[in-house]
């Protein structure tokens, strides 16, 4: 492997980081559908985490993932930060055993709709732990929501990705000068 | 590096796998409502605080952690009637009444849930 520009990576981890950031605080201001369950939320962040994956690898994802899960922490307490972190990177990490499979090809949706429902199912489990209750009731309903959402942020992936591979490919080779 | 496509075939495969766990879950729920020997447990911290039969009408408070909160229970029906805690889920999610499911105020680690109180269908074993 090439020697790696540290600049370059540093900022565009900082640049997913911020655009997850961004995109959960937009989320929070989403009021709360009257049929859907209370603090469900489509998971915008995935968006990037995705991007991340596709893009810039695993550590990049890693990095996103946390740094939204900090933000949480800042700003809404560790109850919250749990909640966030437990969801965030199990979601992550099935859309990178996803995306990454050699054996099969997914699609954008699909991974989407993956992500969607392991982030749902994990903040149930670590919403269980919690209180030490289990409140799986509400898993078929979060199924499928899990559907709805994740076909959003797939199909916004399917957009995004490109641009994104593209500008990454001009900034590989124009960090040969710096 | 090849394009990803927006929905490939293998797709579905992600799609069968998740309706078969949301399938087994319905009717896993559909077929343990049973709501006639079942209790309403309510848990501070992971903790069982009380355990109150759903038929009888009652107005619980609760206090934990300079949270509060009270759950009314009523006719079969248990519901968070008033919560201090800053985005007031457990409020909003309304009354529950069928064994398993439960509401949980997360600020205050408050939670109940209904759960049956018929030993013999309870699990054989909880491994923590």
């Amino acid at each position: 492997m090439k020697k790696k520009n540290l600049t370059l990576n540093l900022t565009q981890n900082a640049l997913m980081c911020a655009c997850a950031i961004v995109l959960s605080i937009f989320e929070s201001f989403i009021p709360d559908l009257p049929f859907i369950i209370p603090g469900m939320k489509p998971g915008l962040a995935n968006i990037v985490t995705m991007t991340a994956i596709e893009g810039f690898g695993f550590s990049s994802a890693l990095y996103v993932t946390v740094a939204k899960s900090a933000f949480v922490l800042i700003t809404r307490g560790f109850t919250a930060f749990l909640m966030s972190f437990s969801g965030g990177l199990a979601s992550m990490l099935v859309m990178y055993l996803i995306l990454k499979s050699k054996a099969f090809s997914f699609g954008c949706i699909g991974t989407g709709i993956a992500g969607a429902f392991t982030h749902n199912i994990a903040q149930l489990a670590m919403a269980s732990l919690l209180t030490d209750t289990l409140i799986f009731f509400y898993l078929p309903i979060i199924s499928l929501i899990s559907f709805i959402t994740g076909t959003i942020t797939g199909t916004a992936v399917y957009f995004i990705l490109p641009p994104v591979l593209n500008a990454l490919k001009k900034d590989k080779n124009s960090a040969k000068y710096t | 590096m090849n394009k990803r496509k927006l929905f490939a075939p293998c797709d579905f495969l992600i799609i069968v796998v998740v309706a078969l766990i949301a399938l087994c879950f319905t009717l896993f729920l559909f077929f343990q409502n049973d709501t006639s020997s079942s209790v309403a447990c309510i848990k501070i911290n992971g903790e069982v605080y009380r355990e109150i039969s759903l038929n009888q009408t009652q107005n619980i408070d609760l206090e934990n952690n300079g949270h509060h909160a009270s759950i009314h229970i009523d006719n079969g029906e248990v519901y968070f009637s008033f919560s201090d805690c800053p985005d007031k889920l457990c409020v909003n999610q309304g009354a529950i009444s069928r064994n398993g499911e439960s509401i949980v105020c997360l600020p205050g680690r408050f939670s109940v849930s209904i759960i049956s109180s018929d030993k013999e269908n309870d699990l054989d074993a909880v491994i923590n």
